[in-house]
């Protein structure tokens, strides 16, 4: 180790010079650390997410079979193109009961709703619309799992 | 017993350097929580709407759907409630049936048990409560629902 040290010392690395070096090495990782912590949290996005994934839980819970919902969307998909992401902005799992909200890469917004109904669902990119239809389950039936219909680009 | 004042000095100045980053980074940290964060708290409406959908079950036209007195009645399928949703530690509800101050079954329960006591000690903090009663002609019900969904943070 003191070989190495001499060494440096002999090539003029070392000393005040490197001690510098090193401090500014820090600096620049903490204030990028920094810059990238307080980006993320003042974006809306996330705030966003969850309004709209617990909205939609809402609506989804005080839902009756037989009626027919169209939701406007339209800030999740301006969102989702600031954000230049291109995946679903919504997403029902019926077999999970969740709703999942994403306009930013990341993990999204998860958040579950108890009424034990069929949705069928559809996401209208056009119009900037969510359906959603509420269907009876019958007897004994899990589950369908998400249907998705007209879906217009 | 002599000090070696130059080292001191040097391993002073470094953690003051980073004393001074950790000082910055936490004061940074606590002002972009207390800007930025939001909580959606939606538990009572959720309880809400739990108990909207009980009182729909047992609530026939003003009288008591007398079905509910059945010893097989199955209020979850009837209320259209996901059994794995509501025991998934989430939800809670009581329902119970009065005639003439006496219960006339067992009460439907269902969810975490814990909810009854921290609804009865008011924890807003822990979970949200919705209480009713109502009188179905003969019949009281009093029906306490509780939800604790906060969601992840954000």
């Amino acid at each position: 180790m003191k070989d190495f040290v001499d060494k440096m010392k002999k090539r003029g690395i070392g000393g005040p010079l490197m001690e510098n070096l090193v401090y500014i090495l820090f600096a620049v990782v903490f204030l990028m650390m920094m810059f990238l912590g307080v980006v993320r949290a003042g974006s809306s996005s996330t705030l966003y997410e969850q309004i709209y994934a617990k909205q939609i839980v809402l609506v989804i819970d005080k839902a009756e079979p037989g009626i027919e919902v169209k939701l406007d969307i339209y800030d999740l998909y301006n969102l989702a193109r600031e954000n230049k992401f291109s995946g679903e902005v919504v997403k029902i799992g019926n077999t999970e009961n969740k709703v999942s909200v994403k306009v930013v890469d990341g993990k999204g917004y998860d958040f579950y709703y108890f009424n034990d109904v069929n949705i069928v669902w559809s996401l209208d990119k056009k119009e900037r619309k969510l359906y959603l239809k509420f269907v009876e389950k019958e007897d004994g039936e899990e589950n369908k799992g998400e249907e998705v219909f007209n879906e217009n680009e | 017993m002599r000090m070696n004042k130059k080292a001191y000095y040097r391993i002073a100045d470094s953690m003051m350097f980073f004393l001074v980053f950790v000082i910055v980074g936490v004061c940074i940290a606590i002002g972009v929580y207390v800007f930025y964060f939001h909580e959606i708290d939606i538990r009572y409406e959720e309880a809400k709407i739990l108990s909207d959908k009980l009182v729909d079950v047992v609530d026939k036209n003003g009288v008591l759907n007398e079905k509910v007195l059945d010893k097989d009645f199955n209020i979850l399928k009837q209320a259209r409630l996901e059994e794995k949703i509501i025991d998934n530690n989430y939800y809670y509800f009581q329902l119970e049936i009065f005639k003439n101050k006496e219960s006339v079954r067992d009460a439907f329960v269902q969810g975490n048990m814990f909810f009854e006591t921290w609804c009865g000690l008011k924890m807003d903090d822990k979970v949200r409560c919705f209480e009713r009663e109502l009188i179905l002609k003969d019949y009281n019900i009093k029906i306490l629902t509780a939800s604790n969904q906060l969601g992840a943070d954000i």
